[in-house]
């Protein structure tokens, strides 16, 4: 348990509680000095995740440190290892599925040894694990949360494309109820995925880590002052970044931009923060991004044909806009400070 | 007319190459003719090249073929990767825009502006793959209505505008090779013996195996290239009152087995080797725990994440021995599809009847190869039970009981009078935790009882299989989807004039030791032709029987071919002669 404070200023925030100065807005994407993920990456057309992995690791290499990822299995691993030359300037050690944060433990403590033995420079280096929802969500939770409880210092990032795509859209822990997948196909006798997803920031958070964040490459200022942000606070952070995937959402491949937006509109992904002040057992939340116009999560269905089932069944949708609600009352207190009016419910679906 | 046909698909993973394949098939199956297929699979998620090859044939056949008569190539790429396959008096159809070597052994090539038709003409660029089969409808005489009527049960949920774009893609296609194309070739369709055959991948044929064996409970984590059983399940099981769970790891769907099999269910789970690597500790606590379970292996390249897509036959010894301590379980291999339905429901009977875990392997080529499989099969498939106890009244009940039949009968939680406990640590009869000497013997005793209580099974009976000339001198064990190529390496090394014999042991633990040691009687060479490094078949022989093998190993990620098996058979019927001929089969 943890005594909550809520910032009340909403939007970017490149201040942290746990440090001592501000990390820097990176303003304009094309005016950025770092490279990223660079030519070469087997990415689909309109992948999200290819845009996540690229500004994260341009936001980590902003601090002039050398940059060693754990991958784990998954489509970031598939579509960046066939020419590795994509990861440019990047040591990468791809390991297996359930252990991306293990080996990222591995990574850390061989480290500190050979910084005791003066071989390395710890402060050169910044560990970063990059895995997707499957195998944080599901089978690597465990050394997650294990690397969370042990309170080492990294960055781990989940690219949540909320589903197994790169084995052919199997569902998984991060999968939206409702959602035609292929271990939840949308049927008579059940229709679509019957569970309500799991949230990664609430467990990371309940297991101790210091700071978490949940991003979105279309809003690439707020997801680069995160990924720094987890780069210099003391101890293991969690960045969890909204991956679209047109090849397991059924969706267009030139709607990335529109999906994003109806996603934030809809509050079906949040941008916010946290950090914990262990002191006063104390954790600020910071909400990112407040959407404008409170889109029915109708809406949010339209553009996805993995949701295409569920579009015929009003007592789905209004399920789905339960969850929704559920979730958003977390931020009633910033809405009241900030003297917004509080919505009890989203426009008639 | 030809008896046999082997026709390839090729082009770019997203073409509809394997739509144009699979079409193909279904119209065989539906003629009554037999099908065997190959496909490759890119290792990307979207794009990159892959194929997809059927051999159609009047009878039954054991192999996808070696060389191609006819081949279709749907860009360029396709045309360089695959022309090298083409026979010499073979066909090629291809994209008219495609550059062809000059040097013509004796192919017929066909060219259609398939880009153009579909683009210009259809307005679709995606029905490209429809005007392609609209052109082989002509070129191989194929029925064009039942074209017509697949076409329309694939497109019919996705409108009619989509509907009609295709129809008049086909239409388009046979219009444009019948008045373009001179048919100077003699390739068509086979002649089919007019009995419908069913048509399934080798893991719907495990699927549905398992739901004929009565198998309601499925858990699983998602794994190229197992996943694929879970979906079908996943989709079909339901319905029938069964569950299927998708577990957050594959250890999770293992321990869920053992609760589900406990708890009185036929269950199973389904994965490829990493999988099978995570699930080796419970392997041990079924054994321990006596509790029956199925699991499938669809084997990959190998490995670590090894090659996801590619096939491969390298985990025989984990199956065999994965897990510490004297572990008991079965390994089973079929060796084709419509083997893959008998097979899985062997497990079940055997996994029941004996409770104890039973793995099973196939592999990444039979896991997505189609085939057809008659109707009959279904129907014979092998049956067995859980031996279930009726508790006294009074008297604790005894859950491992010793002496008389290795498997006692098994109270099922819920049972009044046969609360018990089922535990991974040593026990003793009634479940006790015990680790003196005594029972830890007799406890390991009765547990490997049943492995020789299954050898002698007449359930079993069937699933060895001799193959070729009995009193050839050649010999040939193999195990799983290499059978094919070994059936279909006979056949042409009986042509040459050479006779070889082969045993092809569905069960790979308990080995069929009368027929092993009878076959090692007879012959003086044995050749163990397999898909991975080390020789993990041949391993075991040698360990098992001690007889020297002659290894044939492959690790290129593709099934093994008919010629280089004959290749070793030759070699090895040439040095029959020479120094040093001993019958194999004396020690074992």
């Amino acid at each position: 348990m943890y005594n909550i404070l809520f910032n009340r200023h909403i939007g970017l925030n490149p201040h942290s509680l746990l440090l001592p100065e501000p990390v820097r807005d990176v303003g304009d994407y094309g005016a950025i000095a770092t490279t990223g993920l660079t030519s070469g990456h087997q990415g689909c057309v309109g992948c999200g995740m290819v845009s996540g992995t690229n500004q994260v690791l341009r936001a980590l290499k902003l601090s002039g440190k050398h940059v060693v990822a754990s991958i784990g299995t998954g489509c970031n691993e598939v579509i960046t290892t066939q020419n590795t030359s994509c990861w440019g300037e990047v040591s990468v050690d791809h390991n297996n599925f359930p252990n991306t944060a293990a080996t990222l433990s591995g990574n850390i403590a061989a480290l500190k040894a050979l910084a005791q033995a003066g071989g390395v420079s710890p402060e050169s280096i910044v560990n970063v694990g990059i895995a997707g929802d499957g195998g944080t969500y599901d089978i690597g939770l465990q050394a997650l949360l294990a690397w969370i409880a042990r309170g080492e210092n990294g960055v781990y990032v989940c690219l949540n494309n909320q589903a197994y795509m790169n084995t052919g859209v199997q569902g998984s822990g991060a999968t939206p109820y409702g959602t035609d997948t292929t271990t939840t196909p949308f049927g008579k006798a059940i229709r679509g995925n019957q569970r309500t997803p799991q949230y990664l920031l609430d467990l990371a958070l309940a297991a101790g880590a210091p700071y978490v964040a949940a991003a979105c490459p279309l809003w690439h200022r707020d997801l680069m002052i995160k990924a720094q942000k987890a780069a210099a606070i003391e101890g293991p952070c969690v960045l969890e970044v909204y991956s679209v995937c047109p090849e397991g959402w059924k969706s267009d491949t030139d709607v990335f931009h529109e999906i994003t937006e109806l996603a934030l509109e809809t509050r079906s992904w949040i941008l916010y923060e946290a950090e914990r002040e262990r002191d006063t057992n104390t954790v600020l939340f910071t909400l990112n991004y407040l959407a404008k116009k409170y889109l029915p999560i109708s809406d949010y269905l339209r553009l996805q044909e993995r949701f295409a089932g569920m579009r015929d069944f009003p007592e789905m949708v209004r399920r789905a806009q339960e969850i929704i609600e559920a979730r958003w009352s977390f931020w009633r207190p910033v809405m009241e400070a900030n003297g917004i009016e509080w919505k009890e419910e989203a426009r008639a679906i | 007319m030809q008896s046999d046909l082997v026709l390839r698909v090729a082009g770019e993973s997203g073409e509809g190459v394997i739509t144009i394949g699979e079409t193909l098939c279904k119209i065989a199956a539906r003629e009554g003719i037999h099908i065997v297929t190959f496909r490759t699979f890119p290792a990307e998620i979207k794009g990159g090249s892959c194929m997809i090859q059927v051999r159609l044939s009047e009878r039954r056949i054991p192999y996808h073929g070696e060389g191609v008569d006819f081949l279709v190539c749907l860009n360029q790429d396709a045309v360089d990767e695959n022309l090298p396959d083409l026979k010499e008096h073979g066909v090629l159809l291809c994209e008219a825009e495609c550059d062809l070597p000059e040097k013509n052994p004796g192919w017929t090539a066909y060219k259609v502006p398939f880009d153009r038709i579909a683009t210009r003409e259809i307005g679709s660029r995606i029905s490209k793959n429809i005007v392609v089969l609209g052109a082989l409808s002509h070129l191989l005489s194929l029925p064009k209505e039942t074209i017509e009527k697949f076409i329309s049960e694939k497109f019919a949920r996705k409108g009619k505008t989509v509907l009609d774009h295709n129809l008049d893609a086909l239409q388009r296609g046979f219009d444009f090779a019948r008045s373009h194309l001179a048919k100077k070739d003699s390739y068509r369709l086979p002649k089919g013996s007019g009995r419908k055959r069913l048509l399934m991948t080798g893991n719907e044929a495990i699927a549905i195996g398992a739901t004929a064996a009565g198998m309601r409970y499925f858990f699983g984590y998602p794994i190229t290239p197992a996943s694929e059983i879970m979906e079908w399940l996943a989709a079909h099981l339901p319905k029938m009152g069964g569950v299927v769970l998708q577990t957050e790891d594959e250890i999770s769907a293992i321990c869920s087995v053992a609760g589900a099999s406990w708890a009185g269910g036929k269950s199973m789970t389904s994965t490829s080797g990493p999988g099978l690597s995570l699930m080796s500790e419970t392997i041990g606590l079924l054994s321990m725990a006596e509790i029956p379970a199925v699991i499938v292996d669809s084997q990959r390249g190998g490995p670590s994440t090894g090659m996801p897509t590619k096939t491969e036959q390298s985990d025989l010894l984990l199956a065999l021995y994965g897990s510490h301590g004297d572990a008991t379980r079965v390994v089973m291999a079929p060796t084709s599809v419509s083997d893959s339905l008998r097979v899985t429901a062997l497990a079940f009977a055997v996994a029941e009847k004996y409770q104890l875990p039973v793995i099973m392997l196939v592999d990444q080529a039979l896991s997505a190869r189609l085939e057809t499989v008659d109707r009959e099969t279904v129907e014979r498939l092998p049956q067995g039970s859980r031996s279930c106890a009726s508790p006294a009244d009074g008297a604790p009940f005894v859950r491992y009981q010793l002496g008389g039949s290795a498997v006692s009968p098994a109270a099922l939680p819920g049972t009044q009078g046969g609360e018990h406990m089922v535990t991974g640590m040593e026990h003793d009869e009634r479940g006790n935790f015990a680790c003196d000497e005594e029972t830890h013997t007799a406890m390991t005793v009765k547990r490997f009882r049943k492995l020789a209580a299954i050898e002698s099974d007449p359930l079993v009976a069937e699933f060895c299989t001799r193959l070729g000339d009995e009193n050839s001198e050649v010999g040939i064990v193999t195990w799983g989807s290499s059978a094919g190529p070994v059936e279909e390496a006979l056949a042409i090394a009986k042509g040459l004039g050479i006779s070889a014999q082969a045993i092809i042991p569905r069960i790979l633990n308990p080995l069929p030791h009368q027929e092993l040691k009878t076959f090692f009687g007879k012959v003086k060479r044995v050749i163990v032709p397999e898909l991975n490094f080390v020789g993990q078949l041949a391993t075991l022989l040698r360990s098992t029987y001690r007889i020297p093998t002659i290894g044939l190993t492959k690790v290129k990620g593709v099934p093994l071919a008919p010629s280089e098996i004959v290749e070793k058979i030759v070699e090895a019927e040439s040095t029959l002669n020479a120094r040093s001929t001993r019958a194999y089969g004396r020690a074992g």
